[in-house]
Order: C-alpha cells, then structure tokens, then sequence
C-alpha cells in the first residue's frame, strides 16, 4: 500500500492584502507537494481580500473570517485551524516558490532530528520589483539547535514565510502560546523550536518577502511596538539562556545590544527622511539606553546633529542609511559541525 | 452577608516563601465570610528553603496543594495556576478569583465588602472589582497612598478608559472577579498580575469595572529582578491595547490618549528609578531613568525629571523635592 505523504498546513493571515492575495495563494497551490491544505485567515479587511480570497475555496483550500481584526490572535487561531504534520505561516503579501514544501519536507521526513526548514529570500518592493539579495549561508545544510541558537541573539536568519516546522516540534515548544511575535519576523519560534530540535537550511531562493511601506513593521516602527520587541526578545532569551544554561547564548548579550542599537540608527534614519524629527529623536535615545559607547560612533553624532537641526538634512546619506538596514551582511559559513546538504536538495 | 453563595478562589503562587505564608494565611481564615465559600490553591514553584514542606503541614478545609517543578518565570507563575486550576469545573456555581502573593494580606471585610460591591452593581455587569491597598514597604512600615477617588464607582470600559493612563501611575490595587488567564504572552502576564491601576487598561476595556475607594488590604512592595523589562512590557501593554480598541471598533481613541499613556509611562519610569537609586542600585536607576525620555521626549521639561538627573549624577540638593513630588 502506497504511503501517503504527510499534510502540511499553509496558514495565511491577512489584513487588507487584497492586492497581494492572489499571488500569495496562487503560490501556495502551485507547489510541486501534492498534500497541502491551505486555510486562509481574514482579519475582517475592509478591502476585497475576501473576493480574491473566496475564489479559491475548495476541498483544501479554507477561507475563513475573524469577525473584527483581533491582531496577533490571528496566528493562535491558525494554529488551532491547522492539522497538518508540518506547518508554515505564509504572509499574506509574500509568495513561495513552488518546489519550497516538497524540499522542506523531503529533509524533514529524511532527518527526524530536523524540526524546522529555513529558504532562503529575495525581496520584491509593492511595485514587484525584485531586489536579488545575497544568501545568509554559503551553503545548504543540517546543524543541531543548539549550534543555530547563539544566532538568534543578534540576527533573525528567516522571516516568517521562509520557515516550515514540525508541528511536534511548535506543539512541544508550546506553540503560539509562548512569546512569538511576527514583528519580529518569528525570531523567538525560531529560537524556541531549535531548543527542542535540529535546523536545516536551504540555500536557493524559495520566497519572496514584500517590504515597503505599509507594511506592519512600518506602523509599528512608528509606535515603538517594534523596538520594545527587539528589546523584549533579546532579553527573553537572555532569560532563558540562563535558565537552562546555555552558555553560547548568553555570552552574546553585550553584542546583541550593540547591534539593536546599530539597528535602532537605521530607524532613527528613517524618521528624519521621514521629517520625524521627534521620533527619529527617540530612537537615538533609544539606542543609548541600549549601548551607551554607540554615542561616540560618526553614525550617531550626524543623526544627532541633523535631528537637533544642526546639520542639514542629508536625504541621500539618510535614505542609504535606511536601505542598509534591508541588506546586512550575508555568506556567513555555517555554525560548526554542520552536514552539508547538496543544493538541489 | 456570610450566607452570600459566591464562592471565593484564592490563587496563591509560592516560591522560597515559608516566612511569608503564615500572614497570608491567617488573613483569609481570618476573613468575615462564609468559610464553605472559601477554596485556597496554592502550587509550590520548586521551593528549596521549606514552602512546600510547610504547606503539608497545614490540615485545611478547602486548601489545595500542588508542587510544580517546570520551566516558569515569576510572570508565568498565575497562568500556570490558571492552567492547573481549569480541571477544577466551577462553571454554573458563581466564583470569584483572587490572586495574592505571599505576603499579602487581606482586611477582615475584603470578601464582605468586594463581594458586596460587586452584586450591588450586577446590572451594570462589572467584570471586576478593585480596590485600595495599603503598601508594606522594605523597612515594614505600612504606607496608605491616597484614594485614586473619593467615592465608589463605576469605570465604564467604554467611554472612561482615559482613567486608567491619566492617573495613578503608581498606584497598587487588589482585585477580586475576572479570570486568571492560562496563556503565557506578555500581555496576559500582565494582566494576569492585577496589582497596578494603570495594567487595568486591557481589563478595562468595554467592560465596566467596579471601584471601592477604601483600602481593604495590603500588599508588599513590589520589586522585579529586571526594572526596565517592566516598564518595556507596560509600554507594550498601552500600545497594544489601543491598536487593539481602535482595530475592533474601526475607530481611533486618538492620538491623546497614547500619549498620555505614554506620559503615564514615563512618570513610572521616573518613579522607579528614584526607588531604585534609594535602594542604591545605580545600574537599573539609570536603565530606568535613560528610558523615560524615550517613552516621552517631553518629560524632560518636567522639574522631577531635572532633578532626579542632578540626583543620579550624584547631586543630592533636589533630594527633598523628589521625595514631595512622589509623595504627592
């Protein structure tokens, strides 16, 4: 008798994406994988997401509604929608390649250890234009958790969309229970899931992640709902590192700090091209209390000038500013003791 | 009164605490109620100094003891219990929830009187009732903050939550009703702590809360391991809050109320570092401090802002100022 593969559930939340609905789902069911079922999640939009949406409603394809927009409660309902063996969280205005869950799946149902699959992204702005970005390893690979977590401290790796988990794996973890926020791009699952499992990552471009500006991590950049949570997630792992002595997490506080700080300029840059002046003030504040030495950096003390308006404001300088924080470093090597995997896979 | 059928669980959380038990204790034997309408839960996080060996030693009516030895923080302790508890089916039976700490005490008349208060004001349908609390400082003395109001009240979730981010910053409260809540995000932690006026917003919202102004307990000061964590997370709270208002009803409170939440934010801050400096923990004094003027920029014009930095910049002359304005 012929095994069927595994369910893997697609889960898209969305809030006024109409616009983008159609290519994100059209990816999600054009996959190579043959046993999907994708629940689409409304969060009550007040645009035409649900025409789009209700255009695929099928056997395997689920439109549902939230009666008024309960925010991030939306991720807890997905999950509880889900039934597959394996999951993702697909955004709404992002879009997947169509071999990423069959390659996801094959290295998890090879490697039981294997929790979690990372693609790797490109960019594509609302216009849809592509921006190619280098990959984060030189290589695909496996690795233990524990080796990929000391990575969290000071960079996401993967947003959301990039990411299919075991659901043991997100149930032993406690699930969407826990304090994982999409702001952060899943940093803390991530996180969470390597603790209890082991971390694949695939180097070919298997999604593509919209940024502009009306995304979410705009709007909560301007509110500071975003930086308290880079705050807040640094300090919970730092929490939890120490809790179960992990050592290789814990020693990358001081480093962590610094680079949100860093990161917290790039914010600061955006609010003054913004004519921020105010909140592009808060975010040099903010970045002191996170790093005090980083007010001796060059960065800064320009920011700061043309904050307190006593430097012109440099549109080309700031806007490099901001592009920069969009592509950081990449080609990192792997963690040690990693196998490598062959790039086709 | 003592016949009233509202039953009444006590959610007790213990670690470490066997010299703390006793007075939490006794003030709810002590209680002016209906002793079969009384049901205490404690669970024992993992003690090593003799909690949980003291707590069997207590032959009770209506006293349930578990040990937990799972990952927690001090945050997740009341979910967990919230977890635990849910096997206890009290649904169909009216049932109250307190939570208290060690060390935290009840007044005789504390289950009369909220208990009263709340079915008094049924038809508004309160989901809560809160009132006053005396504070046991560090150095034993009782302290008795003035009343929010004069009078009891009705906070309507829908048309008063500014009540809750223009005032009382630093006030501490005791709540009786509601429930415990068994998920462990940030947001319901905090809600989940109920000792501090301005963590009401989320409970406030569209639901009325009952208010007695008189103090009809008394809590230990509150310290945290990790001063600007609490602070961070509170500013979390207000603006998520809002967002989420605002999101449900497809409207705007407004920028005003954000940025009094905010400006109630910063005077935390402010207060918090003050207390801090005073029990000479210079670091989290800074911590606290540095970030009240990101919370809002505009608490830097403000006198205790001024003077609290000559302060931590080793300037004693606003000493006195300090004190009067936190004490007012």
């Amino acid at each position: 008798m012929r095994k069927e593969k595994p369910l893997v559930s697609i889960m898209i939340p969305n809030f006024n994406h109409g616009h983008y609905l159609d290519e994100c789902i059209q990816s999600a069911m054009n996959q190579t994988y043959n046993n999907i079922e994708i629940i689409v999640l409304d969060n009550s939009s007040t645009d035409n997401s649900i025409q789009v949406a209700k255009k695929y409603s099928s056997s395997h394809v689920r439109v549902c509604r939230n009666p008024y927009n309960v925010l991030n409660g939306t991720y807890k309902i997905l999950a509880e929608l889900a039934s597959g063996k394996y999951m993702m969280l697909l955004c709404a205005d992002d879009a997947i390649d169509e071999s990423f869950v069959e390659k996801a799946v094959s290295i998890m149902e090879t490697n039981s250890n294997v929790g979690y699959v990372h693609g790797e992204r490109d960019f594509v702005t609302e216009a849809g234009e592509i921006l190619e970005l280098e990959p984060f390893f030189i290589c695909s690979f496996i690795t233990s958790g524990e080796n990929i977590m000391p990575l969290y401290m000071v960079t996401t790796i993967a947003h959301p969309s990039q990411g299919i988990f075991r659901t043991e794996a997100f149930q032993m973890i406690g699930g969407y229970d826990m304090e994982i926020d999409h702001m952060n791009a899943d940093r803390m699952l991530w996180f969470y899931l390597s603790y209890v499992s082991d971390y694949a990552y695939i180097r070919k471009k298997m999604c593509r992640i919209r940024v502009g500006n009306q995304t979410e991590t705009l709007i909560t950049q301007k509110n500071f709902q975003h930086p308290i949570l880079c705050h807040l997630t640094i300090k919970e792992m730092v929490r939890f590192a120490k809790q179960n002595n992990l050592q290789s997490v814990a020693v990358r506080e001081e480093e962590a700090l610094q680079r949100l700080a860093r990161e917290f300029l790039n914010f600061a840059a955006g609010m003054l091209a913004a004519d921020e002046l105010v909140n592009g003030g808060r975010y040099l504040e903010y970045a002191k209390v996170l790093c005090h030495k980083i007010e001796g950096e060059p960065i800064y003390q320009r920011l700061s000038a043309i904050q307190r308006q006593a430097a012109d404001i440099d549109m080309d300088y700031l806007r490099e500013l901001t592009r920069t924080s969009l592509q950081k470093c990449r080609n990192y090597n792997p963690p040690e003791d990693y196998i490598k995997l062959e790039e086709g896979a | 009164m003592s016949e009233l059928p509202i039953k009444i669980e006590i959610l007790i959380p213990t670690h470490n605490s066997v010299e703390l038990l006793d007075d939490t204790l006794n003030s709810i034997w002590a209680q002016d109620y209906n002793r079969e309408s009384i049901f205490i839960n404690i669970i024992d996080f993992a003690s090593n100094d003799g909690t949980y060996e003291k707590l069997l030693e207590y032959d009770s009516y209506h006293f349930g003891i578990y040990r937990y030895e799972g990952s927690y923080t001090t945050r997740t302790m009341p979910s967990i219990m919230a977890k635990v508890m849910e096997y206890f089916d009290q649904r169909g039976e009216m049932l109250y929830q307190l939570l208290l700490w060690p060390g935290d005490i009840i007044y005789p008349d504390f289950f009369k009187k909220m208990t009263v208060a709340k079915i008094a004001e049924c038809n508004s349908l309160p989901s809560l009732v809160v009132c006053e609390t005396d504070v046991k400082v560090d150095a034993g003395e009782i302290v008795r903050p003035r009343s929010l109001f004069n009078t009891k009240r009705i906070i309507k979730g829908e048309t008063e939550l500014s009540e809750y981010v223009t005032i009382g910053y630093k006030q501490n409260i005791v709540c009786l009703g509601g429930e415990i809540l068994k998920q462990k995000s940030r947001i319901h932690t905090l809600k989940n702590e109920r000792i501090w006026w301005s963590n009401l917003l989320p409970a406030g919202m569209e639901r009325n809360i009952v208010y007695i102004p008189e103090h009809l307990a008394c809590i230990r000061e509150r310290y945290y391991d990790d001063e600007l964590e609490q602070i961070l997370l509170r500013w979390e709270l207000s603006i998520i809050s809002l967002r989420s208002f605002d999101a449900k009803h497809e409207k705007s409170l407004g920028l005003t109320l954000a940025s009094k939440a905010e400006n109630s934010i910063s005077k935390y801050a402010i207060w918090r570092s003050f207390l801090l400096w005073k029990k000479q923990d210079e670091k989290q004094a800074k911590e606290c401090f540095e970030i009240a003027s990101v919370i809002n920029p505009e608490i830097k014009n403000e006198d205790v802002y001024v003077c609290l930095k000559e302060l931590l910049n080793k300037n004693n002359r606003y000493l006195t100022q300090i004190e009067e304005f936190f004490n007012d």
